[in-house]
């Protein structure tokens, strides 16, 4: 396992796609922080999606995907599937707005002369605020901290998810002591 | 109570660390990629070494990815 066998997994969620499985998808999650920011430790690979049927429950909505993972001979359990050496975890976003306005708007990050989407920098910020563990604070201050962040954009966000009372509230975890 | 040498050792260390990061960020996502294999197998070693010494276990998540790297490495050297 190298770690340009990324695309293979790419090739294989394209693949979910043209089966007619997956409609969109994007990489969320400390990976696309990787990919934007700088490594940080992570065992998985956040994929969000949405699928072509949406299903009444999530555990229909997981069921295809995991057939189709059978079917091609990878392992899985109930959190991960392993693809190609990679933990890649499946999250469908159709219940929630601001995941689904997340993968929409992902941006296209070349990795090995592949085209991956990538969830943009400010709706991951806003996921991890809507998430609030300690870990996505974590992540949330590596974003602040690197200015790379939308400060414009980001608001927008926050305040179509009426997320803003929640910064203003949270903002002490992630904001510069300076 | 600090001292004036001792601030600027802390501002030297902010900088040297703001030069670190920005390197990092600055690298193509296949080498961003590659360090963290090497963060995830460095923080399994220590994992591994903690639970040898007595301390707490290694998490199911870790066993997972291990696992999960063990069985691509053996599948694309074709050891059993």
């Amino acid at each position: 396992m190298s770690p340009a066998s990324i695309v293979d997994v790419i090739a294989t969620i394209r693949d979910m796609q043209a089966a007619g499985i997956i409609k969109s998808f994007a990489i969320g999650g400390a990976f696309a922080a990787i990919l934007h920011n700088e490594p940080i430790s992570t065992i998985d690979l956040d994929i969000f999606f949405l699928l072509t049927k949406e299903k009444s429950s999530p555990i229909l909505s997981l069921s295809e995907i995991y057939d189709f993972a059978k079917a091609k001979g990878f392992t899985f359990d109930q959190e991960f599937i392993n693809i190609y050496g990679w933990l890649v975890q499946f999250v469908e976003a159709s219940h929630n707005d601001l995941w689904r306005d997340a993968i929409s708007s992902a941006e296209s990050i070349t990795i090995r002369e592949v085209e991956v989407p990538v969830i943009r920098r400010e709706y991951l910020v806003a996921m991890w605020l809507f998430s609030g563990r300690a870990k996505d604070f974590q992540k949330i201050a590596l974003f602040k901290e690197s200015g790379t962040l939308d400060s414009a954009a980001l608001f927008t966000i926050l305040d179509k998810y009426d997320l803003r009372v929640k910064w203003n509230k949270e903002k002490w975890r992630f904001e510069d002591e300076e | 109570m600090k001292n004036k040498a001792q601030d600027e050792v802390i501002e030297d260390l902010k900088r040297r660390k703001a030069v670190s990061r920005e390197y990092l960020r600055s690298l193509p996502p296949i080498e961003k990629i590659a360090m963290l294999f090497n963060l995830q197998e460095q923080y399994y070693e220590m994992l591994v070494a903690r639970e040898k010494n007595g301390g707490r276990p290694i998490p199911e998540k870790w066993r997972k990815w291990y696992k999960a790297r063990s069985e691509s490495t053996q599948a694309n050297t074709g050891k059993s």
